[in-house]
């Protein structure tokens, strides 16, 4: 069997690179506090937001726009239901899921029963990688080094002590979220950037993965950017093993989806290494 | 149970303003829901049947089913989110139990639904040993083991237990036998068996809850789990037995589903019963027999949305939006944090 | 603030604040001059954190008015008050173990965009040279223990340049030779022209160190003193509000051993040692009770008693060796434990009292009936229970939220007791209960007591034991200590022993 590493190189970054962003998202939003189960959803909202408003427009970078503030709204959303509202963040990331796909799913079939065109031209997809990797580092830095990062980790280990210290924990989590919306728009806009038009449900549980490679990273971003990328790498290998034998034997190409998820069970089982979860996580 | 309505309302409110302001004629709308959940013609005044009603009793019998299984393990504070994984397990198991241990007659229909539920139970057991004794969070592990049931179903049904080589990933159908049939009344009226089966399991869960001393631990540590471990309880062992439970039902509702509905297992076995259940659960708050009515609300959106969809062209994905925004709604009115901020 | 303005630095006109039904403030007038150790004493639950809390502003009054330095303030937040230089070391350090211990100093400070680590570390180590501690400004800061925790809470206020410090029992996690050289440190701290406002009821503390003091009792202000002109009685005194009574009040004399622990440790999640009890014998009929400053292995003590904790050694009950049996076995065999917080770790408050009575009492057979748990059997134990201790109750089905805080504390404390325990073990069973409810308490123990059971109370009202224990052991650095024979009623002696002196 002979694999062309180049190709499944350069498929690695393109699939890994939504996963990254959407793992960023996550990461800010779980290292305040804030447990996020809408990734899915607000990656959604925006790929739908960037295809629809590219394809109408056919300005791509004013679709990026719209996109990502489709996501904003959507991290918004969730931001007023746990912070304001106090509603379960398990919840309110579930329903936010639930919203984005009937809302998206809705205009998408409307704009097809109306014979819009919904193909558009995408910015080349090299800016979304470098961005993809960029990100990581850049945030890896900023919690490290910046007021904004310490504020951030310690209202994720404890709100209420923050706000003894000076900070105000409510603050810090709103300006969280909008990173979360940011960070999911980008990765959004990044995923509908390949097939250049939007479909229902495309994300098929792309926001479920990144935030399993978070939990997999451990809740940093270096190593939660290497389990977005390794897990990108499975699925370029998958599409690419497809009927090929690895060994002699014949793998079913499941085998290879399922190993994501998979790993991270392990990796919650805390077989692989010391769990750093923010203390307050989804807790106040 | 008034602000429960209300916030039934308020959703309802919301979507409709949303539809409003897309242009679309709130009258249609609502006049294809009633239709479609009713069998009544607002216009007419006339009643087509009872197909529409049994057509909700039928989508309302597997998330009765899951949402009770999700109940339960709120009720010791887990979130099973993975009753999708634990249903499609379940049923697969049940096809497997029909078709190769060949078991038919009623003896065959409860000895295929236990194992079904024993396969959901297994199927949740890697979540609740996590949550019990290793610390990590119940909704990421069953989320994953969702996506695990999806990858590792589709497997067996496109390799070792497809019907046909090269062709749909479907298991054969299940004999007649061996099903658990829906009976038929005049009038078309049709009784889906495993409604009833749902509605018995969710009173014995009451009775269980409320009436015997495990169902009072179990409530104990959903409520206290500090309270719970001073008073003897073992809380790490009653938080596994919760979602395994839970698993156990989700398993007996995929079992149910494919002996009585689906009578194969195929990808599309589960349009997301399992995603459903959770808003199910928590529409019925803290009361097991509330899953009915909540079970009953959301095959009614489903179902009016399909109509909707039929005889005017709005889009049914309007039912995730109203699911979503009762999620919302009903978490602030009885699911919300005693925050310490 | 400015060192030569003659204002006092703080005025504080009217505060009132309730909590509930409690009136934690009611209307409190409360100046501190410049330059000058003030203290705050009055015993628990008098009002003095709820009034400190709302001069650092994380807790805002129902009325009354605040002024720094002669200046009306409105603070709505900690961050207001910082800004004004007041700093707060509370009795929970506000530290987060998670962080180093320069970014707790860092966190909150303000301060630019890009951390300056190592100019704050100059400057902490500095600060920390002043008060006489020591750090390692990179580890963790849960690794420094509670102590080093409490130490850099002070540190932090100083570090960031406060010139009212309020310090919220501070040395209540300390050792005797951090708190000598913390106080002479602040002696020097206040002659700069600095503020500090002292929260204790060790009045030793106030004694040695302070000028001023302020005495609370119930929510309100009772008087102002100068140190220097009263009198260590005269203090005690306003404290409780009479002349305490010394007379010893146990009931009974015990009679043969029922709990008996050779070489018994109480074991830590991790395997290590949290405390140990190298011999006790508990005889039926007999009330012992443990003093000990906060956090010296009492709790875990008892819990291993209880067995929600793991435990080394031999623990026999009236002839069985009791260590391999479950809580639960544990409580059918009559231990049971009043725990420290019932809000917490007794009650569930959104449940309907009823409920609430079955708690730790689910497996009692005389609660069914026909297999199945029995209402009515629910009612009328629930009933006994609220009357047992008088909780005002007015419905049991009511949940238990809408009881009062005090009420909460008597309606499960009568729980423990209905459960009719032939071991009933408490931490700190009478806090929040007030003087009539506390001695309800001490009569329905001394009754199990003559009844054939035994109590072991941990509590931090000495005097308290001192009056109603047959005797007092105390437990220091996760060590139970005998009390030699000739000073077991001596109160000077045992407090010696709480803080690791002789007796």
């Amino acid at each position: 069997m002979t694999l062309d590493w180049m190709d499944i190189g350069g498929a690695t970054l393109r699939l890994g690179g939504p996963l990254c962003l959407a793992a960023m998202a996550g990461l800010i939003s779980e290292r305040s506090g804030v447990i996020n189960i809408g990734l899915e959803g607000k990656m959604l909202a925006a790929a739908a937001g960037t295809s629809f408003v590219s394809a109408m427009t056919g300005n791509p970078l004013l679709g990026i726009a719209v996109g990502i503030a489709s996501a904003v709204l959507f991290a918004l959303l969730h931001a007023i239901s746990v912070i304001v509202f106090r509603i379960d963040h398990v919840v309110s990331g579930m329903a936010i899921n639930a919203v984005s796909f009937g809302i998206t799913g809705y205009l998408a079939k409307l704009l097809t029963a109306r014979g819009a065109d919904q193909d558009f031209d995408s910015i080349p997809q090299p800016v979304f990688i470098l961005f993809a990797i960029a990100a990581p580092l850049l945030i890896a830095w900023a919690l490290r080094s910046t007021n904004w990062g310490l504020r951030l980790t310690a209202v994720g280990h404890s709100g209420a002590k923050s706000r003894e210290a000076g900070v105000d924990p409510v603050k810090v989590r709103w300006n969280a979220q909008l990173w979360v919306g940011v960070l999911a728009g980008i990765s959004g806009a990044m995923l509908v950037s390949q097939p250049e038009q939007f479909g229902v449900g495309m994300t098929a549980g792309r926001g479920f993965i990144a935030l399993a490679a978070l939990i997999f990273g451990g809740w940093r971003p270096i190593p939660t950017a290497l389990a977005a990328f390794s897990f990108g790498f499975f699925d370029a290998l998958q599409l690419r093993l497809q009927g090929e034998k690895v060994a002699g034997v014949e793998w079913p190409s499941q085998m290879w989806a399922a190993l994501p998820y998979l790993l991270t069970l392990i990796a919650l089982a805390g077989f692989l290494m010391k769990s750093r979860q923010p203390a307050a996580l989804g807790k106040e | 149970m008034i602000r429960v309505t209300l916030a039934i309302a308020a959703a309802l409110g919301v979507l409709a303003a949303l539809l409003a302001l897309a242009g679309v004629p709130l009258r249609d709308v609502a006049v294809s829901f009633v239709e479609g959940t009713t069998g009544w013609i607002p216009d007419r005044g006339e009643f087509v049947g009872w197909q529409p009603v049994s057509e909700v009793l039928r989508r309302a019998t597997p998330l009765l089913l899951t949402g009770l299984a999700v109940q339960i393990a709120l009720q010791a504070g887990s979130f099973n989110i993975g009753a999708e994984g634990q249903l499609r397990v379940g049923g697969l198991v049940a096809a497997w139990a029909c078709l190769s241990l060949g078991l038919t007659g009623p003896l065959g229909i409860v000895v295929a639904t236990i194992l079904g539920a024993a396969a959901g139970l297994l199927w949740a057991a890697p979540a609740a040993w996590i949550r019990a004794f290793r610390g990590g969070h119940e909704v990421i592990s069953t989320i994953m083991l969702n996506y695990v049931a999806v990858f590792a179903t589709e497997f067996v049904v496109s390799g070792p237990m497809q019907e046909r080589p090269g062709g749909e990933p479907t298991t054969a159908v299940i004999p007649e036998a061996a099903s658990l049939s829906a009976i038929t009344f005049g009038g078309g009226f049709v009784l889906y068996p495993a409604l009833l089966v749902g509605i018995g399991l969710a009173i014995l869960a009451r009775l269980w809850l409320n009436r015997t001393p495990p169902g009072f631990e179990h409530r104990l540590v959903g409520a206290n789990p500090s309270a719970a471990a001073y008073a003897g309880v073992k809380t790490k062992w009653v938080s596994l037995r919760a979602l395994l439970l839970s698993g156990a039902v989700a398993g007996v509702a995929g079992a149910l589903h494919l002996l009585g509905q689906e009578r194969r297992y195929s990808i599309g076995f589960s349009p997301g019963y399992g995603f459903d259940s959770l808003g199910v659960a928590l529409l019925a708050g803290g009361h097991p027999l509330g899953v009915l009515p909540a079970a009953l609300l959301f095959a009614a959106i489903e179902q009016g949305a399909v109509r909707a969809q039929v005889a005017i062209g709005l889009p049914k994905e309007i039912s995730f939006v109203i699911q979503g925004l009762l999620l919302l709604l009903v978490a602030y009115v009885r699911w919300r944090r005693r925050s310490t901020l | 603030m400015d060192a030569t303005n003659p204002a006092p630095a703080v005025k504080m006109l009217g505060i009132s604040k309730r909590f509930g039904r409690v009136r934690a403030n009611d209307s409190i007038d409360f100046t501190v001059s410049r330059g000058t150790l003030h203290a705050i004493i009055g015993e628990n639950g008098s009002g003095k954190s709820t009034l400190m809390r709302i001069l650092y502003g994380s807790l805002r009054p129902d009325r009354g008015r605040i002024e720094i330095d002669g200046q009306r303030v409105s603070f709505h937040s900690p961050k207001d008050a910082i800004g004004l230089g007041v700093g707060m070391a509370s009795q929970q350090p506000s530290i987060i173990p998670e962080l180093s211990c320069i970014e707790n100093l860092l966190l909150g400070a303000g301060g630019p965009f890009l951390l300056q680590r190592d100019a704050a570390i100059a400057k902490a180590s500095a600060d920390a040279k002043r008060l006489g501690f020591e750090f390692e400004w990179t580890r963790s800061a849960g690794e420094s223990g509670p102590a080093g925790m409490q130490k850099l809470e002070i540190l932090r206020q100083l570090w960031r340049g406060a010139r009212l410090l309020i310090l919220d029992e501070p040395t209540v996690l300390l050792s005797p030779l951090d708190t000598e050289a913390l106080f002479r440190n602040l002696k020097s701290y206040v002659e700069e022209g600095n503020t500090v406002i002292l929260v204790t009821h060790r009045l030793r503390d106030v004694v040695d160190f302070c000028t001023h003091a302020t005495v609370l009792r119930g929510g309100k202000k009772v008087s102002d003193l100068i140190v220097s002109e009263t009198s260590l009685d005269q203090m005690s005194s306003l404290i409780v509000g009479e002349t305490a009574a010394p007379a010893s009040a146990t009931v009974g004399s015990p009679g043969d051993a029922l709990l008996s622990l050779k070489d018994f440790h109480a074991l830590q999640e991790d395997g290590r040692i949290a405390a140990t009890v190298e011999q006790l014998t508990v005889r039926s009929g007999e009330i012992v009770g443990i003093a000990g400053v906060d956090g010296n292995g009492q709790r875990p003590f008892l819990e291993s008693l209880l067995g929600v904790r793991r435990h080394k050694g031999s623990l026999v009950l009236a002839g069985t060796d009791i260590g391999r049996w479950s809580v639960r076995e544990r409580i059918a065999g009559g231990v049971t434990l009043i725990p420290e917080v019932v809000q917490t770790e007794g009650l569930v408050l959104d449940w309907p009292l009823l409920d609430n009575a079955l708690i730790g009492n689910q497996w009692r057979k005389e609660f069914r009936r026909s297999g199945l748990i029995d209402r009515r059997s629910k009612i009328g134990y629930a009933g006994r229970m609220a009357a047992r201790m008088r909780a005002k109750v007015r419905s049991v089905e009511e949940p238990a939220q809408n009881l009062s805080g005090g009420n909460q504390q008597r309606f499960a404390v009568g729980r423990a007791l209905e459960m009719k325990p032939r071991v009933c073990l408490g931490l700190q069973p009478t806090r929040g209960l007030d003087v009539s409810g506390a001695a309800t308490f001490y009569e329905e123990v001394a009754s199990l007591c003559g009844e054939g059971a035994c109590a072991i109370l941990v509590s931090n009202e000495l005097d308290e034991l001192l009056e109603r224990c047959h005797r007092v052991l105390v437990m220091f650095a996760g060590r139970l200590l005998e009390v030699p024979e000739s000073k077991s009623k001596d109160r000077h002696a045992i407090g010696r022993m709480m803080v690791g002196l002789d007796p």
